[in-house]
């Protein structure tokens, strides 16, 4: 039995990225072609779907922040960021900072010890959007995991709309 | 007779070719195909199969509409992006996938002014060098977007003096949605355009008016200016319909891209409302076919938008391949061409839709470029405006014709539209071309 955890780092937007994702999903394969061979845990900030082809649903505090987090909103950091969001050459600063969405959602997974060991557990580490890359590197560079799979279309967990094939 | 080794060498290159499920690629597919037919060697530079996986989703069964005397190249197309094994990205994609992304364009523009493609350029000329040591091009075609396409061209004429023909899809420099210019006339693209259009045998547009803005704009170059619009594939649609029994539902059908600028919603409304008043549309079901959105990811906001009307009859039937068009079409009795507004914008759907001989609701501004290929076309029906109440108007009117149809009043629409057919606007040009090829030869 195969481990494979699903990382959502930001808000499900099925726009963002889609430029790169195949024509399948990685993790939609999985799930047709192993039934029942493995486990799907999910480790967000908040997927709200009730899917019965998850086994475990981890979802992180927002509210229990790390040293880092608290000192950066007491230093108005935040606003920063949403003020620079709004400008390419801001998103583009914003994308080396410590605000980071992917920074943040990795930050959020290290503080959460049931996160963590899910990490460490899993065999396959899906991210489902560019927030959650950095977790899901960091899973294959550290050898927690013998693959990791930049996935967009992961979201949808085949269940968003059905869409029929051609034939 | 034209012997094997007396037959013109068109070199022709195109991003988007089989399998490739983008809108420009049955243009190139099509353009490709015909030139073999009328007797020419053909070679096709594209990108390799995995590119459009990657990238933009495919239609693999499309490859099978590719002549088998063509010789198609592939070349891969930036390997890097799209690949989704995160094991393998570097320190600095993770770091930031913005600075990543922006310094892989900072070396594209370098290379050409283009971004996100000026990359492909080298590999492309170096193909167009290999290709052309082996058997000598007679003449370069490039098929844009991505303008990079025109990288061999200008390679070839430069070097070896190569006759070329610009093929412009949409444009470069023109906006086709706003009708605004894009960069400044000084800028590196637009010299090269300039350049490009002084020196090419002839520069193809999709329709009149993108062809007239570039003649305002290149005046030195506009005699070489043609349009060849995208007409229909007979090989793809222009089969004819069986007739519904009386009294049985109507089905309306929508097949293209379903994506943002298109007035979906308005469209939506005016089925709603043309159900509400029109006995004939009580019953009826709107059946839309096509890709949600431009990407390999399905547009949510679209798709949300279709469900929330199912209880109107309305239905998501998914995406159609190329090859099962003729088949789709066959499942309706009318069609609604809902497309975005602009003067510039032609879409491939009207060719198609016309091809079928059904009464077409025209659902989009009436200063839409669209508007005047279907001028003439014995069923169309057309909304004066864009709003619910235009279009269910547009509807009702199609929806009447729909159920007085016969098999003689579409045949006689059919037979109205075999001009759109697309060899009839490649044929001129393959004729001149051999024309202008023969005389530099002889």
């Amino acid at each position: 039995m195969k481990n494979v955890l699903l990382l959502i780092g930001g808000v499900p937007n099925s726009s963002a990225g889609a430029t790169l994702s195949g024509e399948t999903s990685y993790l939609g394969a999985l799930l047709h072609d192993h039934v029942g061979g493995f486990e799907l845990s999910v480790v967000s900030l908040g997927f709200a779907r009730d899917v019965a082809v998850v086994s475990r649903n981890i979802v992180l505090d927002r509210s229990r922040l790390s040293l880092v987090d608290r000192a950066l909103h007491a230093m108005g950091a935040r606003a920063l960021y949403a003020r620079l969001a709004t400008f390419p050459l801001g998103r583009l600063i914003n994308s080396i900072g410590p605000l980071d969405q992917g920074r943040v959602f990795w930050r959020h997974v290290r503080r959460d010890s049931s996160a963590l060991a899910a990490l460490k557990n899993a065999d396959v580490v899906v991210a489902a959007d560019l927030a959650a890359v950095k977790t899901a590197w960091i899973a294959a560079k550290r050898g927690w995991c013998t693959h990791a799979e930049y996935d967009t279309r992961a979201y949808g967990l085949g269940i968003s709309f059905a869409v029929k094939d051609a034939d | 007779m034209v012997s094997e080794e007396n037959r013109p060498h068109l070199l022709y290159v195109a991003w988007a070719f089989p399998p490739a499920r983008n809108a420009g690629m049955y243009r190139a597919l099509a353009t490709a195909n015909a030139f073999v037919r009328d007797g020419w060697k053909v070679t096709v530079l594209t990108a390799t199969e995995d590119t459009y996986e990657r990238l933009t989703g495919s239609d693999p069964e499309t490859v099978n509409s590719i002549d088998p005397r063509i010789t198609v190249i592939r070349i891969p197309f930036d390997p890097e992006r799209g690949d989704t094994n995160i094991g393998s990205w570097s320190r600095l994609r993770v770091f930031s996938s913005l600075l990543w992304n922006a310094s892989r364009w900072l070396v594209s523009l370098a290379q050409f002014p283009e971004l996100a493609y000026g990359s492909w350029r080298k590999p492309l000329e170096d193909a167009a060098e290999h290709i052309n040591a082996s058997s000598p091009v007679d003449l370069v075609i490039g098929t844009a977007n991505p303008n990079v396409d025109f990288a061999p061209a200008n390679y070839l004429n430069r070097r070896y003096g190569t006759p070329f023909v610009i093929d412009h899809r949409d444009a470069w420099h023109l906006n086709v949605y706003s009708g605004k210019r894009v960069g400044e006339r000084w800028h590196r693209s637009n010299r090269l355009e300039r350049s490009l259009l002084a020196r090419c045998t002839e520069a193809w547009f999709v329709n009149e008016p993108i062809k007239k803005w570039h003649a305002s704009e290149y005046p030195h170059a506009a005699n070489k200016f043609h349009v060849v619009a995208n007409g229909y594939d007979t090989s793809f649609v222009g089969g004819s319909n069986a007739m519904r029994p009386k009294n049985s539902p109507l089905v309306f059908g929508y097949l293209g891209t379903i994506y943002g600028p298109i007035p979906l919603r308005e469209a939506l409304e005016g089925w709603a409302l043309a159900r509400a008043r029109e006995p004939q549309l009580a019953d009826a079901n709107l059946v839309f076919r096509g890709r949600l959105g431009h990407f390999a990811e399905a547009d949510q906001e679209a798709a949300n938008l279709l469900k929330s009307f199912e209880d109107q009859n309305v239905s998501y039937g998914g995406p159609v391949s190329k090859t099962q068009v003729s088949n789709t079409y066959k499942d309706f009795d009318a069609l609604l061409l809902v497309i975005s507004r602009s003067k510039y914008v032609t879409s491939g759907k009207v060719f198609e839709y016309a091809s079928t001989g059904l009464p077409i609701a025209a659902l989009h501004d009436p200063v839409t470029a669209a508007t005047g290929i279907l001028e003439g076309y014995p069923s169309v029906h057309p909304a004066v405006e864009v709003n619910a109440e235009a279009f269910s108007k547009a509807i009702e009117s199609a929806a009447i014709a729909a159920a007085n149809s016969t098999p003689k009043s579409r045949g006689d629409a059919r037979a109205w539209a075999a001009h759109l057919e697309r060899d009839a606007q490649l044929s001129p040009r393959i004729a001149a071309l051999r024309e202008v090829i023969g005389s530099g030869r002889r």
